[in-house]
């Protein structure tokens, strides 16, 4: 282990962590921009350096875009990946009431922790962790998806009808292509640029950052900005000591994104939107969330971040990647005649150990980076809004086709932006539209594949035979009881 | 529930309720997904599921809307003035631009559109806002030209008349 410290301590080590933090800063803040496409990007690179290095490298890249997707989120309300989408619905709220600096380094210490309690885990815990992972197949996989949807009950807005009604119209988009059987595909009509289906990147930025823009457009005579911004000295020491003088929040969030990242598939947009939903079950300001809560995104931003950490944990322990980055640096293990799996520990612990280590530092360096930048970043709500609508348009279209460069993609993320901006108007909240696209596809594959085996055997022995989806369903009723049961309690507090 | 705002535009003209909309739109999206759905258990379950389910929450909304409940809307001659019409203008705005796009080539619909809807959104506008305006769409097109190009390696669609772009 000390071995590994070293490596990982060495000036060229660090040179390359920080140069991967950089590129992932600029990778995760621009929306359409993901870690995958980051990863891969710098794949290249790696084969100049050490495997030690080459691995470094692409862990600071990851890490550092699991935060920064935090920045457009909070700032204009446009989540950089999909596991920021929980970020914004407090984070914006927070920039427009003047604490966008408060929101960003907010989230770049709860992304601290979060990196921290993932890496520490990938450390010391792959073994046990990745045996807990097997242990979820299909059937667990759709109690995972249908545990994740009672998050409609903490994000609906103020109808859960409307709520609920979002979800299905979510999950419906994502039907579109090839169904998941591989067999048929359905709602192309005839149309072969949408057999692949709507990205799920393209249609997040529709459904968050154009009617973002669109507001902004609407309000443009009397708000000439997006928010107020004045400096506010001190403001990173008092928020980071406000999260330590209550740490369960930030510690609970680290836990649950490390277990969820583990599971493969599931992955940092589920454990960011269950930890999101668990805060606000757990706090004692329930109705402060959505109305820039920073419960809410230290929630979010923990688990995103611990969801990385977790994702490394099947990786090095059973050589089955947890996320589609960590599928990439498998790629660059194999690349260097590196294969993963439990021998990695025995034949070769310092660099597992070195690999650790580099993603606690780079959870360092990019919260110093978060810290000193977060002012500055803050500053760009005062940009006016004639020239940011035009701006994020610009970079919502880039997003959009930078994915799978296919034009259909823009075309998609402009007619669903401005199909949920019109339902915004009849009081339909874009967070369980957003939520219904990125389970969709979790629950209906888990669903087919939990069906076809039951053919083979009993429907319920597949669904309800294993302890894990007993506790998951267990889950799932109390988080419906308690949000009706809490919500009854609020309405008769709001009465009395 | 109506605020102040929402009293001062019924005066202004008729007004809808949000659930009776939002009910027959849902109900028909969830028509519209029944009718295009195939046969086959395993590959249309799901979305034949969500479609009956959405068309029943659709209609839980159509009747707590007939029955008076939820937000009202102005009907659409009170929305298409001030606000409205800017939207409208930027929506047509951002069709023009993905439409033309593979026409005119990227980096040329991008300056233009940054430029034009930075001019019309002005609410001072001037000679000098205008130079402004031409400036910031120039300057944000070099920058994400050099960015996704050069770093990012994004195949945009190329401007056929000018081979350098």
């Amino acid at each position: 282990m000390l071995e590994g410290l070293l490596i990982a301590l060495a000036p060229s080590s660090l040179l390359v962590i920080v140069i991967g933090v950089v590129i992932g800063i600029v990778v995760g803040a621009l929306p359409g921009f993901t870690a995958t496409m980051g990863t891969a990007l710098l794949l290249p690179f790696t084969f100049a350096l050490s495997p030690a290095q080459g691995l470094a490298m692409l862990g600071g890249l990851y890490v550092a875009s699991q935060f920064a997707d935090a920045v457009p989120a909070c700032l204009v309300n446009t989540p950089g990946t999909p596991s920021a989408m929980a970020t914004a619905f407090d984070g914006f709220p927070l920039t427009q009431q003047g604490h966008g600096q408060k929101a960003l380094v907010a989230a770049g210490f709860s992304a601290l922790v979060g990196t921290t309690v993932g890496g520490l885990a990938f450390m010391f815990l792959s073994g046990p962790l990745a045996d807990f992972a097997l242990r979820f197949g299909p059937p667990q996989f759709f109690w995972i998806g249908v545990f994740a949807l009672t998050i409609i009950g903490s994000i609906a807005g103020d109808s859960l009808v409307k709520g609920m009604l979002g979800g299905v119209l979510g999950m419906l988009i994502g039907t579109i292509g090839i169904s998941a059987t591989g067999a048929v595909s359905r709602f192309t009509f005839g149309l072969p640029e949408l057999l692949g289906g709507v990205n799920l990147v393209a249609a997040l930025i529709g459904v968050f950052a154009f009617p973002q823009v669109l507001r902004m457009v609407a309000a443009r005579r009397e708000q000439l900005v997006v928010a107020p911004y004045s400096r506010s000295p001190g403001v990173a020491l008092s928020t980071i000591a406000e999260i330590v003088r209550r740490p369960v929040n930030v510690v609970r969030s680290s836990v649950i994104g490390t277990v969820i990242g583990i599971l493969p598939g599931a992955g940092g947009p589920v454990a960011s939107l269950v930890s999101y939903n668990e805060a606000r079950r757990w706090s004692k300001d329930r109705q402060k969330f959505g109305r820039g809560a920073m419960d809410g995104v230290v929630a979010s931003e923990a688990a995103g971040n611990s969801a990385a950490g977790g994702s490394l944990v099947p990786l090095a322990a059973l050589g089955i990647p947890g996320s589609a980055p960590a599928a990439v640096i498998l790629g660059a293990l194999l690349l260097q005649g590196i294969r993963p799996g439990p021998e990695l520990f025995l034949t070769q612990p310092e660099l597992v150990y070195a690999f650790a280590f580099a993603v606690l530092l780079a959870g360092v360096v990019t919260f110093g980076f978060a810290a000193a930048l977060a002012g500055a970043l803050a500053r760009m709500v005062t940009i006016p809004v004639r020239f940011l609508a035009p701006i994020v348009l610009f970079l919502s279209v880039v997003g959009s086709f930078a994915i799978r460069s296919n034009l259909v993609d823009v075309y998609l993320m402009v007619g669903i932006g401005v199909a949920t901006y019109f339902l915004g108007k009849l009081g339909f909240h874009p967070g369980p539209i957003g939520l219904g696209i990125i389970l969709g596809p979790i629950i209906e594959p888990a669903m087919v594949e939990s069906l076809a085996i039951a053919e083979g055997s009993s429907m319920f022995q597949v669904f309800f035979g294993s302890t894990v989806s007993l506790v998951i369903i267990a889950l799932t009723v109390l988080s419906i009881v308690w949000s009706v049961w809490s919500g009854q309690r609020e309405r008769r507090h709001v009465n009395a | 529930m109506s605020t102040p705002e929402v009293a001062t535009d019924r005066r202004a003209g008729r007004q809808i309720s949000t659930e009776l909309v939002g009910g027959l739109l849902m109900l028909g999206v969830a028509v519209f997904f029944r009718l295009n759905a195939g046969e086959g258990r395993l590959d249309w379950l799901f979305p034949l599921v969500l479609s009956y389910v959405l068309g029943g929450l659709g209609i839980v909304l159509l009747v707590r809307g007939i029955a008076g409940f939820g937000d009202r809307l102005p009907t659409v001659p009170p929305i298409l003035r001030g606000q409205g019409v800017d939207v409208a203008v930027f929506i047509l705005l951002t069709v023009a631009y993905v439409a033309l796009m593979p026409v005119v080539g990227f980096w040329v619909m991008t300056a233009l559109t940054i430029f034009v809807a930075a001019a019309y959104l002005d609410t001072g506008r001037s000679a000098r806002t205008l130079v402004l305006a031409s400036g910031v769409a120039i300057a944000v097109c070099i920058a994400g030209f050099l960015l996704m190009t050069r770093v990012f390696y994004v195949p945009f669609p190329p401007v056929r008349w000018l081979p350098f772009l």
